[in-house]
């Protein structure tokens, strides 16, 4: 009897194991992180500014100040698949800001669109920025100039670039 | 454990596995659900997130004034046309002649930001999730504070307009234990619960709800115990019908080389 209880009891560790893994291995489409530390010139010229805060994920962020000129600088390429994609509101936040989000799907633009994001409000939060309508896809990238946005404050004020994260479509 | 055991454990594993994942109980599990809260903020909340569904078509103006430091202030006229699910309108005038004025245009199809300073635009598609509200949370019990998640229209639209207009986005940042009801008043002939938000001891906000859309008819922002914004509207009217023209592009204005 004692020995049958054990092998019940062994079985269900063993499904209940295998239950969390498969149920890990089917949500590891993310999500992924990528930070500001590596950016790229997307039509600019002034790169942002690193900083040390606290209130920046990883306690960095990068920033420009708004004007109406932009300098455009984009995070680096998603993984293929790109599908849902969060920015980081660091607390430090206060401008309004217009990101610009693109997939490519052999080498041609597929989803192209803007969401801006008052990074004043909401601080500390990963503001969300939709998912995408071409999926499979190439790659994705995510863009952000420091160009005032009409009806919110302009001049002056930092524009940041912090962590941003997306997941892949399984 | 007999090779038997092993070979049953590891299906029912798998089966366990799957039915955890296709019921969406892991990513249940996984996220953080908001404070529940009772009383009549309960009913502030489910109106709020439940706006949208309370009219069609939307036109008025507003009004909204930045606090900068040594007093100086920007103040921005915006006359509107929202029509669902995805069409608007909203021109932006700066009472200082800063430059910062615009027009925003969503024609159903694609987006235009036009720039008065320079006569130019950047356009934009609406993807397929702009219109489709199924993730959007319309209760307490669906909200993820972790991950708010905006109207998808309003995310696209480039004004501060849309935090009146679409009010979802700031109860779901919100920890709702942070909210108290502090009074009720009447503002362009409706009546509106006031409630305030406290994000930490300087950061907070005051907005006026409508009671009987959810939708807010005025907002007052505070950053370090300073006034950051006071954004209201003037004239509104629901359900108006809007002519097709108001959404089209205007001639005169040509595509900017770089956003």
């Amino acid at each position: 009897m004692r020995k049958v209880i054990s092998r019940i009891v062994l079985s269900v560790a063993v499904a209940t194991l295998v239950a969390f893994l498969f149920a890990s291995m089917a949500n590891a489409a993310g999500p992924y992180t990528i930070t500001e530390n590596t950016l790229y010139s997307a039509g600019g010229y002034y790169p942002p500014i690193q900083i040390y805060n606290p209130g920046c994920a990883g306690n960095y962020c990068r920033y420009l100040v708004q004007d109406n000129y932009p300098d455009t600088w984009r995070w680096a390429y998603t993984k293929p698949n790109m599908y849902q994609l969060w920015v980081y509101r660091p607390l430090v936040g206060q401008a309004a800001a217009k990101y610009w989000w693109l997939t490519y799907r052999y080498g041609t633009t597929k989803d192209s669109w803007f969401v801006t994001v008052d990074q004043s409000k909401n601080k500390g939060t990963w503001a969300y920025l939709g998912f995408a309508d071409y999926v499979p896809n190439d790659k994705g990238e995510l863009r952000l100039s420091e160009a005032c946005v009409p009806g919110y404050w302009c001049g002056g004020l930092k524009v940041y670039w912090d962590n941003m994260k997306y997941n892949t479509s399984p | 454990m007999k090779k038997r055991d092993w070979i049953v454990s590891i299906i029912s594993g798998i089966t366990l596995g799957m039915l955890f994942v296709s019921s969406g109980a892991y990513s249940t599990v996984l996220a953080q659900k908001q404070t529940v809260v009772t009383g009549p903020l309960n009913q502030i909340i489910a109106t709020a997130l439940n706006s949208h569904t309370r009219w069609q078509t939307l036109q008025g103006e507003a009004e909204v004034t930045w606090y900068g430091s040594n007093e100086e202030t920007q103040t921005y006229l915006m006359n509107f046309e929202i029509s669902q699910p995805v069409k608007g309108r909203i021109e932006t005038t700066s009472k200082e002649t800063n430059g910062n004025d615009g027009i925003w245009i969503s024609n159903g199809e694609r987006i235009y930001d036009l720039r008065n300073a320079d006569k130019t635009y950047v356009e934009g598609s609406i993807p397929a999730f702009a219109k489709d509200l199924s993730q959007l949370p319309l209760t307490i019990m669906d909200v993820r504070k972790d991950m708010p998640m905006p109207h998808p229209f309003a995310m696209f639209i480039s004004s501060p307009l849309r935090d009146l207009i679409y009010p979802t986005e700031f109860i779901q940042s919100s920890e709702l234990s942070s909210l108290r009801l502090i009074g009720e008043e009447t503002i362009l002939g409706r009546k509106v619960w006031v409630i305030v938000r406290e994000d930490s001891s300087t950061d907070y906000s005051k907005v006026w709800v409508d009671k009987s859309t959810g939708i807010f008819l005025r907002y007052e922002q505070y950053m370090n115990g300073e006034k950051w914004m006071d954004l209201s509207f003037k004239s509104l009217e629901f359900n108006p019908a809007i002519h097709p023209s108001t959404f089209e592009l205007p001639s005169g204005y040509r595509p900017a080389s770089i956003p």
